[in-house]
């Protein structure tokens, strides 16, 4: 049952996710067990797999779909201290810009590494990044922008963040085509990433810091 | 005869037609421009939870009122080009964010100055019809860079120019560069100097910012150019009719917008579609998949009776190399046999995202070649070879025969640093390869003397225009700088 859990996570299938979870719960797994064991060392793997050219991006947003649908049958069921999934993340693209596949592309990564991400969509308010990651008590608020024009705004969500407070608490990671690692340091962003893989890694190095 | 190329049979392109038609009435578009919307209302479309219900009656009028061709005209007014029919226009791919230096082998973020290039460059390369605002300088403000690409791509290159806003207030002063070369509002809209790209955000959404460029240009008299680009597999169908209907049904509502808008305005039935690299995230301009899908809705856009466009004869790679080569000259080719009037390519690089002088002068010449391609075998002589026999059969060659040196200019495309055609080139040559003679070809062009473009009275006109622009987003206008 618990390889089958597995194998139905890593192809993708929600509903069999779904299902499985919840058999497996009936049957008297605890839910962190279920989480720790199996979910996340699937979703991993997963994560794994792309970067070694086995799955393609459709399989791997997929495999994020289904995980989410077995954490909404054990999440409930998590003591409050056992949160172990690794960080709540605020993801969006920035106001005036409507680019947003590679913004999905980074919030597919991310969820598939583990976390929790909340996905603003596009053209997102600086006060709605920084509301979004007080609301869900979020350590980490990840902005793309595509346009050199719309990149201006990033430096917005930074003020509003440091206007609430929420520096050293909440870090903020940009990325998008016309982003770079000297416009993150100009506007006061602590990360980085040129593509969605390694806006993963940046991530981890973020969450690390603020946690 | 003139050799072409079409992809789909006459009843699928009926068949995409028709199912387009019928996403704009059952599913219809959304539209964030208020007045648009109001518009296409009071013409009998319906709102539909937010989006907008456009019928067949409405489709088919604003077909039916777009015309099928029309002129551009250079700078000075003299030079008239024709969009419309099978004629090919190739245009520099627009709107990069870096810039190739050749000399260095790196990318960094383009200057005043390589825009200043860029556009003396094409002003000499004689395969590029148009030029486009190519570049973004990233040494003026972000906000002022859509005008400011204009404002030095008329000062320094003749040609009609492709161009577009990313600002909706950039709009009125782009106009105004374009009436004081003209001499006034009516004058241009005689003779139209650009094109406006206005691009329809898949799936099915047309933004303020687009729409709003769709209604000015209409009312200007500036030709209209629609860039549609479903991602295919992401925002898009990932299968390529699929994607080329959802493209054909965002670009015939936007010729509703604009045709309600104004009757009888110029527009271009083009797009900036790609499938999605499903390893990388990436957008494949140069993929040959994408490239099937542009020839795909050009033959559309000539069955619906507009001017067509495609993003064709550019690549993905991320420097003038082997792959830069074969995708850029394959979509020329293609883009050509396909009978696109509009090809937005050269020079492109790294997935529209880069250009390079070199690459333009490389690409000018596969242009070139393409050229020599369309014009097809033509029947220069008849008997085409029997009189010839005879001095042939006695000298053993037609070498200097006054049938070679009548025909071989004609018959023969000669291209330049792109090729290498000598058997000993030496040893320099060898190493050195053709990116390095194009980036000596270069250097060469744009050290030859160069006479200003438009009449001192103009130049001050238009910078006054910008002084104040600058001015008002605090900002001074930087003096400019030429190789
Ligand atoms: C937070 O941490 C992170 C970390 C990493 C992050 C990150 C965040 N966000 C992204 N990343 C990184 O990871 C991702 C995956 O590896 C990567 O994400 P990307 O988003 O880069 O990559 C995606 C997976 C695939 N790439 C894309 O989706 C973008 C491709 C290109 C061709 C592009 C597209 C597709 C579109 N466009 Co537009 N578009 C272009 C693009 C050219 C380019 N090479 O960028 C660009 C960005 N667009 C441009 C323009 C001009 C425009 N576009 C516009 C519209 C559109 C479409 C709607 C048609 C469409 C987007 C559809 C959509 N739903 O997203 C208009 C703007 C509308 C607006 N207000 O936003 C309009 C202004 C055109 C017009 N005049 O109408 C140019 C920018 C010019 C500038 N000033 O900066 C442009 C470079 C193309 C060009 N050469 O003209 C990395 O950047």
């Amino acid at each position: 049952m618990r390889e089958q859990l597995a194998n139905a996570l890593l192809s993708g299938d929600d509903i069999a996710t779904r299902d499985l979870t919840a058999t497996l719960l009936e049957q008297g797994e605890s839910p962190v067990g279920i989480l720790e064991d199996i979910l996340l060392p699937t979703i991993r793997k997963a994560g794994d797999l792309w970067e070694e050219g086995e799955l393609f991006i459709p399989e791997l947003l997929q495999a994020s779909a289904a995980l989410k649908a077995g954490l909404e049958v054990i999440k409930p069921l998590l003591p409050a201290s056992s949160e172990s999934m690794r960080g709540t993340i605020i993801v969006g693209t920035i106001q005036g810009d409507i680019h947003d596949i590679g913004k999905t592309l980074v919030a597919g990564m991310l969820e598939s590494a583990g976390h929790r991400v909340v996905d603003l969509g596009a053209d997102v308010s600086p006060q709605s990044f920084v509301g979004a990651a007080q609301r869900e008590a979020a350590q980490l608020i990840c902005i793309s922008a595509l346009l050199t024009t719309t990149m201006l705004n990033q430096e917005s969500v930074v003020t509003e963040r440091n206007n609430a407070a929420l520096q050293g608490r909440v870090g903020i990671l940009v990325g998008g085509a016309p982003v770079t690692r000297e416009w993150a340091d100009r506007i006061g962003a602590e990360g980085y990433a040129p593509d969605a893989f390694r806006a993963v890694q940046e991530a981890a190095r973020l969450l690390a810091i603020v946690q | 005869m003139t050799p072409s190329l079409r992809l789909l049979s006459p009843t699928t392109v009926g068949d995409v037609i028709d199912e387009a038609q019928t996403i704009l009435e059952t599913w219809g578009v959304w539209i964030e421009h208020e007045q648009a919307r109001a518009m296409l209302l009071e013409k009998g479309a319906k709102l539909k939870e937010n989006r907008v219900l456009i019928p067949r009656t409405l489709v088919d009028a604003a077909l039916e009122s777009a015309p099928s061709e029309f002129s551009l005209w250079d700078v000075t007014g003299a030079q008239e080009y024709v969009v419309g029919g099978d004629q090919f226009r190739f245009v520099p791919g627009s709107a990069a964010l870096e810039i190739w230096d050749d000399q260095k082998g790196k990318s960094r973020r383009a200057i005043t100055r390589d825009l200043v290039d860029l556009a003396r460059l094409v002003e000499k390369l004689e395969y590029l019809s148009f030029q486009s605002t190519s570049l973004i300088s990233s040494d003026v403000p972000e906000e002022l860079a859509d005008r400011y690409r204009l404002y030095l791509a008329l000062q320094f290159c003749r040609k009609p120019v492709v161009t577009g806003t990313f600002q909706e207030d950039a709009f009125p002063c782009m106009q105004m560069l374009l009436e004081i070369v003209r001499g006034g509002v009516r004058e241009l809209k005689d003779k139209p100097l650009a094109i406006f790209d206005c691009c329809p955000s898949a799936p099915l959404n047309w933004s303020r910012l687009t729409t709003d460029a769709l209604i000015r240009s209409s009312a200007a008299g500036i030709p209209a150019e629609l860039i549609s680009m479903p991602l295919a597999g992401a925002t898009g169908p990932v299968t390529l009719l699929g994607s080329i209907t959802q493209h054909c049904a965002e670009s015939l509502a936007g010729v509703v917008i604009h045709q309600t808008a104004k009757s009888g305005a110029p527009i271009v039935y083009g797009g900036s579609p790609s499938i999605m690299d499903m390893r990388h995230g990436t957008t494949p301009m140069g993929a040959v998949e994408t490239q099937m899908i542009d020839m795909a809705n050009a033959q559309i856009g000539k069955v619906l009776g507009l001017p067509t466009h495609a993003y064709m004869g550019l690549s993905d790679a991320p420097w003038p190399d082997y792959q830069a080569g074969a995708e850029s000259t394959m979509g020329a080719a293609l883009a050509a046999l396909s009978g696109i009037n509009v090809i937005s390519g050269p020079g492109m690089l790294k997935f529209e995202s880069r250009q390079s002088l070199a690459k333009l002068v490389l690409d000018n010449d596969s242009v070139g070649t393409v050229h020599r391609l369309l014009r097809g075998i033509e029947t220069r002589e008849q008997p085409m070879a029997l009189d010839l026999m005879e001095p042939l059969l006695s000298k053993g060659h037609l070498l200097n025969s006054g049938h070679t040196r009548k025909w071989f200019r004609e018959e023969f495309y000669f291209p330049g640093p792109s090729v290498e055609r000598r058997t000993d080139p030496g040893e320099e040559s060898d190493a050195r390869g053709a990116h390095a003679r194009a980036s000596d070809r270069v250097k060469k062009l744009l050290a030859e003397p160069r006479h200003p473009i438009l009449e001192p009275r103009m130049q001050a006109e238009f910078r006054k225009i910008m002084e104040r622009e600058f001015s008002r987003h605090g900002a001074s206008l930087p003096p400019i700088k030429e190789s």
